[in-house]
């Protein structure tokens, strides 16, 4: 019986390891693809304009915006032909002709006045609070079948980019609670909540018969699990894959990685207004003594993110190309905090100022896997040049928001996208102007105010980017946050899946070009 | 029977009126801006939240209103059984908790099913057959089996079921292959204990005068087994199940995690890092009368097994 029994465990190891092989076995048919992701809808019928539905029904190419981004981040109209600035409060813009709806219908200006009316009406089911004081819309007139205008209660010379938000994706009026009908390359077919969306082929899609011609958004919130999934060849794509393990598979016959910097970036907000960090000289040395390099190769494997000086990638037409980010510097990091006062008088190798130890509290949230291990490097960083540090994982949100306002926190790791709608005025304006409701660091900047104040009304996109360039080179040089890296999309990917493209602003997934050999 | 079942909704009454209160004054006074919450959770981070939207949600969801207030609005709509709207994902709370408690029922109950199918025959051995072989790899199983994580044992199963020998699909929700390895990852630890609980009772059992007398009156010693030992050593494995049933739930917020399934675990822990206070309440609200009616089923089987306790 015995051996019976050890007869029975050796042939499961044997079977376990010899099994193995490069062959994958797809579930998807010739035509088809299987891709998985962390994130999907909660409900079977996502209406783009609630919370976060915009942004699914984007990614698997059911609904279209007016703008969008291209893949260099530049502002390109699509479901709209051209526009007009006639004022500073009105935009006029004239639509695409031919584009249909998943109904069939043509789409035409009343079409598109509807669509976005219903987000912003407050008595409307699907209100977006968020998008309204977004667009912040006076009213929408149409001018003809393919013309609208558009008034705005303020000057805001970001409208058109924020017509790219996900969230203002146009459908038919002929949408309801049971089907949502949007122009894209895809009609949602069907959702399974947190578990997948299945999208098919919309034959007449305006920019031609799309490749693929049904695929399957299976979703599967943890990284592992979509590492297996792709490792076991059930999928074809694994979206925002593990770093760690991406080496691994590029060294895999027939499958690869594809990498990308987005708009995200992990970075430091700083306490400047009290304690320690509030002397610049103490906030440079803190900047010379991360070793940025150092973080992205063993946090990101090297692939998962990309040093930068500004707080704005190098791949958004915004950023300020004029800027190098800060390199690893130990010793000039001494020098400052030498000059700061910095001392260690009871040679325990911690410094000292004023005759307190120099200890910076520092807390990040839990949510995000790769800032725990990131802050931990930091706080090794750190000690080498006698700063000590006192690390706190919380949840994310205001607990590490309102620490940071009463001062008791002098360093906030956080990772944000900067450019939701790839115009940087809605990340500068809400951080780092002074009534800013993110300014947990109490920065004040009259100078960097009034920048901000006319960004906003300069409708010369020249002019604009002098404008943003030189906030850009405030918050280098003030440092009221630390830019660390900007984070990469990593996705793994089977050979023959073909023209799949990472975008920058994680808004786009699904494209009529994605296909298979 | 009547008795118990008007004791048991008493006792539920007062349950769910503790439950709730505490729960929401503990949300309520928890650090933090339950708006700004809301907000990032609803829009998809903080980096899409301005401050105009967080003094509208605080307005609209009437979070300005004092503890009480709040609370009372939300007792007075139950009464009515109306959970209300999830704030986060403005969805009714009582389709979001149906639709992903179901789901994480069905995966219990195949947990407990082949959990109990994998411990009577092992405990039962191991109890009758003291010191056997039998006896000691059940002992075994039961030790690894309570001494393996969940998330590390859903893993591994992954890796060899579906990753090396593409048996089983690695995650998802659909047909019975994607519950397979959930439910025995989820019931693992189920397995190990009940084992045990149900040998030591087996053991205990025959030690009882009673089972000499019954020998005595020349009664088989299969119906001896059959009828009489295992009958009085159900009690403690009908009593582990129930208390389990809640450790399973818990257990399945990290087999969920693993496994990409759509249950109610994810709801939960995403419930209250949301400050989704309507959610919160309608989980709890909802947990605590599945323990009471499991509680009261527990009582139903007890009686069943146990004469004395009827009585008594």
């Amino acid at each position: 019986m015995k051996q019976k029994l050890i007869f029975y465990v050796l042939l499961l190891i044997f079977l376990s390891t010899t099994t193995y092989t490069d062959s994958v076995c797809f579930a998807s048919e010739p035509d088809e693809l299987i891709i998985a992701k962390p994130f999907g809808p909660s409900v079977e019928v996502p209406d783009p304009a609630k919370g976060y539905n915009g942004w699914y029904m984007n990614e698997a190419g059911v609904t279209e915006t007016l703008f969008v981004l291209d893949f260099d981040m530049n502002l390109k109209p699509w479901l709209a032909e051209s526009f007009k600035n006639i004022s500073p409060l009105i935009w006029e813009i004239k639509l695409k002709q031919g584009v249909r709806f998943h109904d069939n219908t043509l789409m035409d200006a009343s079409a598109v006045k509807w669509s976005v009316n219903r987000i912003i009406d407050e008595k409307s089911k699907v209100f977006n609070k968020r998008i309204q004081g977004l667009l912040n819309i006076k009213t929408i007139a149409v001018k003809n079948d393919y013309t609208l205008t558009f008034e705005t209660h303020k000057p805001n010379a970001a409208f058109l980019y924020d017509l790219t938000s996900p969230g203002t994706g146009i459908i038919s009026p002929m949408s309801n609670e049971r089907k949502i009908y949007g122009t894209g390359p895809f009609i949602l077919e069907k959702v399974v909540p947190k578990v997948k969306m299945i999208v098919r082929r919309f034959d007449n899609y305006w920019m031609g018969k799309p490749k693929l011609a049904r695929v399957y958004l299976n979703i599967a919130r943890n990284p592992t699990t979509r590492m297996l999934a792709f490792e076991g060849g059930q999928v074809d794509v694994a979206v925002n894959f593990p770093e760690n393990d991406a080496k691994r598979i590029n060294l895999r016959k027939g499958a690869k990685i594809v990498h990308k910097p987005t708009n995200r970036l992990c970075f430091f907000f700083v306490r400047i207004a009290d304690g320690p960090l509030a002397d610049i000289r103490v906030r440079m040395a803190v900047n010379y003594a991360i070793d940025r390099k150092q973080i992205v190769d063993a946090v990101l494997a090297g692939i998962g993110g990309e040093v930068s000086a500004s707080v704005f990638p190098k791949i958004l037409p915004w950023n300020n190309r004029n800027l190098q980010p800060y390199l690893y510097n130990p010793d000039k990091a001494s020098e400052l905090l030498t000059e700061a006062g910095a001392k260690d008088n009871n040679g325990d190798g911690i410094l000292e100022i004023n005759g307190r130890p120099l200890l910076l509290n520092i807390w990040t949230y839990e949510e995000r896997a790769s800032l725990k291990p990131v802050l931990e490097l930091v706080q090794m960083q750190l000690q080498k040049i006698g700063i000590a540090t006192k690390l706190k994982v919380t949840r994310k949100g205001s607990p590490i928001n309102y620490a940071m306002k009463k001062g008791e926190v002098h360093l906030g790791l956080q990772m944000w996208n900067v450019a939701l709608q790839g115009d940087p005025d809605y990340f500068i304006s809400n951080i780092f102007t002074s009534n800013a409701v993110a300014n947990f660091m109490g920065y004040r900047n009259q100078e960097l105010d009034a920048l901000a104040k006319k960004g906003k009304i300069t409708f010369d996109q020249k002019k604009r980017k002098e404008i943003y360039d030189r906030i850009q080179e405030i918050i280098f040089n003030e440092l009221p946050v630390i830019v660390l890296f900007h984070k990469s999309m990593v996705s793994a990917l089977y050979n023959h899946v073909e023209n799949y493209e990472i975008h920058p602003s994680e808004k786009y997934l699904l494209t009529s070009r994605l296909c298979r050999k | 029977m009547l008795n118990l079942i008007l004791k048991r909704i008493a006792a539920a009454f007062f349950v769910f009126i503790g439950a709730t209160f505490f729960t929401y004054g503990m949300m309520m006074f928890a650090p933090g801006d339950a708006a700004l919450e809301i907000a990032i959770a609803r829009y998809g981070g903080h980096d899409r939240v301005d401050g105009a939207t967080i003094e509208w949600i605080k307005k609209k969801e009437g979070l300005d209103k004092p503890f009480l207030y709040q609370y009372c609005h939300w007792l007075k709509r139950v009464v009515v059984l109306d959970l209300g709207i999830s704030l986060v994902r403005e969805e009714p709370v009582w389709q979001l908790i149906y639709t992903r408690f179901a789901r994480t029922f069905e995966l219990a109950l195949s947990a407990i099913v082949i959990a109990l199918l994998i411990a009577v025959p092992i405990g039962i051995l191991g109890g009758v057959k003291q010191g056997s072989w039998m006896d000691s790899m059940g002992v075994t199983i039961a030790v690894i089996g309570v001494s393996m994580p969940n998330y590390w044992l859903g893993l591994v199963l992954i890796i060899l079921f579906s990753v090396k020998l593409k048996l089983l699909p690695v995650f998802g929700y659909g047909d019975w292959r994607h519950m397979v390895m959930p439910a025995i990852t989820l019931g693992t630890a189920l397995t190990a204990y009940t084992t045990r609980i149900l040998r030591s009772a087996i053991i205990e059992t025959l030690q009882s005068d009673y089972l000499i007398a019954l020998r005595a009156r020349g009664i088989s010693n299969r119906l001896v087994l059959g009828k009489h030992i295992l009958k009085n050593a159900l009690i403690p494995v009908v009593t582990v199940v129930g208390l389990e049933f809640g450790m399973i739930l818990e257990g399945a917020v990290i087999t969920e995690t693993v496994f990409a399934w759509p249950g109610i675990g994810d709801l939960m822990v995403t419930a209250v890092s949301d400050r989704d206070y309507p959610l919160i309440q309608g989980l709890v609200l909802f947990t605590a009368m599945v323990f009471v009616l499991i509680n009261f089923l527990v009582d139903v089987v007890y009686r069943y097994l146990d004469p004395r306790i009827r009585l008594s």
